[in-house]
C-alpha cells in the first residue's frame, strides 16, 4: 500500500513539474466503450465470459511536444454484468484508479498511445472491491485539430489483469485534449 | 472512415461469436428446497443464549416454501420442498422427521439424492448466537442444540450440483466465508486489504455453495408486518423483503402467479438479484444513518468473488 503511495506520489510530481516549466500544458477527457472478455483463470462452463466496459477519463497532467504526450489520468470503468449462461453470470463492477498514459504522434492524422494503471474496482450490488492492473495501447485517428483543442477517434486495446481473471478489452473511443498540442508555425 | 467502420465490425463479430450465443448452455436440474423455522416457544425453560421466542420464524419459513415452491413452477422445473418447523408451546415429538432438531436436519441434509445438475435450497429462520452465529436448533427435551455454521455448509457442500444456504439470524454473516479474490466491505474497508487480498496465495475456484445472510455481524430483527390487522403477523426483516422479492403477495398471503417475480432481472432470479431486492425493500435501513429514525440497522452478506449464481430461469 505504502509503496502503490509512493509511486503515485512521484508521478504526480514529476508530471506536475509541467505547471511551472515553460513546456505545453494539456488536459483531456476521454471516453471509450468496449467488449470484455473476462477469461477465468479457474474452471468455468465458457472458455470466457463477455460483458460490456464503459470508461470514463480525466487527463489531471499533461505535457505535450510537437509529437508526444505523457500524463496522468484520473479514470473510471463501468462493466455490466455479463450475458448469462449456464448455472452463472459474471458480476458488473465499477472501477476507479489512476492512469499514466503517453502518445506517439505518426504524422497529422494517425497516432499510437499506451497507459499503464492500477484500479481500485467495486461489485456494486455485493459490496466487495478487489484490486486491478491494466495496460492498454492502440491506434488514434485525429479528426479535428485547432491550436488549443484536437479531438483524436480511439480504439483501445486492454488488459484488464484481476486477481482470477485477465480480461482483454477492444473497444472505440473519442478524447478530447485541451491545451496547445502543436507550434503555431507546424499547422 | 472505413477504418472504424472496420473496427465497428470486427466488434460485432466478437459478440457475435461471443461463448454466450455460441455454445450450448448445461440443462438445468431438479430443485430440491428445506425451509427451517424455529419459534422456541416449547421449551419451558430459559436458555442463556436464547432470550425471546420468535414470532416471525414460523412465518418465514411456511411462506418461504410456498412462495419458493410457486417460482420453481414458473421456472418449469421439477422441485420437491420440505418444511421443518418447531411452532408454539404443544409438547413436540423430536422423532418426527420435520422436527427441526439437530439430528433430523443433518439427517435430511445427508440422505438427500440430488445430481450435479440440481439446486438445492436450505433456509434457516431462528436465532444465531452472539459473535459466531451458530445456529440454534430446535428444543429437544433437555437443551438445545446449536449448529456451527461450518458444519452446516460442510453438509451442504456433501450435497452434489449448487447450493444456497439462506439464513435469517442474528450475526448469520458469519457463514459467508471471504472469497480469496474480492474483500467485503461491510466488514472491512480498508484498501490495504485490497492489496493484501490481491496479492495473497488463496486461490479462487468456481463456487457450488453461496450464502445469502440477513446480517453481517450484527444482529437481525423481526417486526409485525400488519399492525393494524386482526392479529399480528411477524416476520424476519429480510424474509419479508426476500418474500416479495420472489412474488410473494403479502396482502393476500399467498404467491404472485401474475408476473415475473420483482426480483427477477433479464428473466433470471440470480443469488445476487435476490440480494439487491431486499437490501434496497428491507423494512430497515442497511446501514446506520445519520437521518434515519431508526436506531437499528441490518445489512445482508453473500459470497463474494467474480460469479453470481442464476438460480431461476423464468
Amino acid at each position: 500500500m505504502r509503496r502503490t503511495f509512493l509511486v503515485l506520489l512521484a508521478l504526480i510530481l514529476i508530471t506536475s513539474n509541467s505547471l511551472w516549466s515553460k513546456g505545453k500544458i494539456i488536459y483531456a477527457l476521454d471516453f471509450s466503450d468496449s467488449y470484455y472478455a473476462a477469461i477465468p483463470h479457474f474452471e468455468d462452463e465458457i472458455p470466457f465470459r463477455s460483458s460490456n466496459a464503459t470508461s470514463i477519463a480525466v487527463g489531471l497532467f499533461g505535457y505535450a511536444t510537437e509529437n508526444f504526450s505523457a500524463g496522468l489520468d484520473l479514470h473510471t470503468m463501468f462493466v455490466t454484468p455479463s450475458i448469462p449462461f449456464g448455472n452463472y453470470q459474471g458480476r458488473g463492477f465499477n472501477s476507479v484508479g489512476f492512469r499514466v498514459r503517453g502518445s506517439y504522434q505518426v504524422n497529422r492524422r494517425v497516432g499510437l498511445f499506451t497507459s499503464i494503471s492500477s484500479e481500485a474496482n467495486y461489485y456494486r450490488t455485493i459490496k466487495e472491491a478487489f484490486i486491478s492492473y491494466s495496460l492498454q495501447l492502440g491506434p488514434q485517428f485525429r479528426v479535428f485539430e485547432t491550436g488549443m483543442h484536437t479531438i483524436d477517434i480511439t480504439v483501445p486495446l486492454t488488459i484488464h489483469l484481476r486477481k482470477e481473471i485477465t480480461a482483454p478489452m477492444l473497444g472505440i473511443g473519442i478524447r478530447y485534449t485541451l491545451g496547445p498540442h502543436r507550434n503555431e508555425e507546424s499547422q | 472512415m472505413k477504418k472504424i467502420l472496420m473496427i465497428l465490425t470486427l466488434f460485432s463479430l466478437l459478440l457475435i461469436i461471443s461463448c454466450e450465443l455460441s455454445m450450448e448452455a448445461p440443462k438445468a436440474g431438479d430443485v430440491h428446497y428445506i425451509n427451517v423455522g424455529i419459534d422456541y416457544k416449547n421449551n419451558g425453560v430459559t436458555n442463556i443464549d436464547v432470550t425471546d421466542n420468535l414470532n416471525g420464524t414460523v412465518n418465514d419459513a411456511k411462506e418461504l416454501f410456498d412462495a419458493l415452491g410457486a417460482v420453481i413452477g414458473k421456472s418449469k422445473r421439477k422441485a420437491d420442498g420440505f418444511l421443518m418447523v418447531q411452532e408454539g408451546n404443544s409438547p413436540a415429538n423430536f422423532l418426527d422427521p420435520d422436527y427441526p432438531s439437530l439430528t433430523n436436519v443433518k439427517k435430511y441434509l445427508e440422505e438427500l439424492e440430488a445430481t450435479d445438475k440440481d439446486l438445492t435450497i436450505f433456509t434457516y429462520s431462528g436465532h444465531g448466537i452472539k459473535e459466531t452465529g451458530h445456529l440454534v436448533l430446535a428444543y429437544t427435551g433437555s437443551k438445545y442444540e446449536t449448529l456451527d455454521p461450518r458444519t452446516l455448509l460442510s453438509w451442504m457442500d456433501a450435497i452434489p450440483g449448487k447450493k444456497l444456504v439462506i439464513l435469517d439470524s442474528c450475526f448469520s454473516g458469519m457463514a459467508v466465508e471471504g472469497s480469496p479474490s474480492s474483500t467485503n466491505t461491510v466488514l472491512n474497508n480498508s484498501i490495504s486489504k485490497f492489496f493484501e487480498t490481491y496479492h495473497s496465495s488463496g486461490k479462487y475456484e468456481k463456487p457450488d455453495l453461496y450464502v445469502l445472510s440477513a446480517s453481517a455481524h450484527t444482529d437481525s430483527y423481526e417486526m409485525d408486518f400488519d399492525p393494524l390487522g386482526d392479529k399480528p403477523h411477524y416476520h424476519g426483516i429480510f424474509t419479508y423483503a426476500l418474500l416479495e422479492g420472489l412474488g410473494w403477495n403479502h396482502a393476500n398471503n399467498s404467491p404472485d402467479n401474475a408476473g415475473s417475480p420483482p426480483a427477477a432481472t433479464g428473466g433470471n432470479i440470480t443469488v445476487d438479484s435476490l440480494f439487491k431486492y431486499v437490501k434496497k425493500n428491507q423494512a430497515i435501513p442497511s446501514r446506520m444513518k445519520l437521518l434515519s429514525n431508526w436506531t437499528h440497522y441490518q445489512h445482508p452478506l453473500t459470497t463474494g468473488g467474480p460469479l453470481d449464481l442464476i438460480l431461476f430461469n423464468l
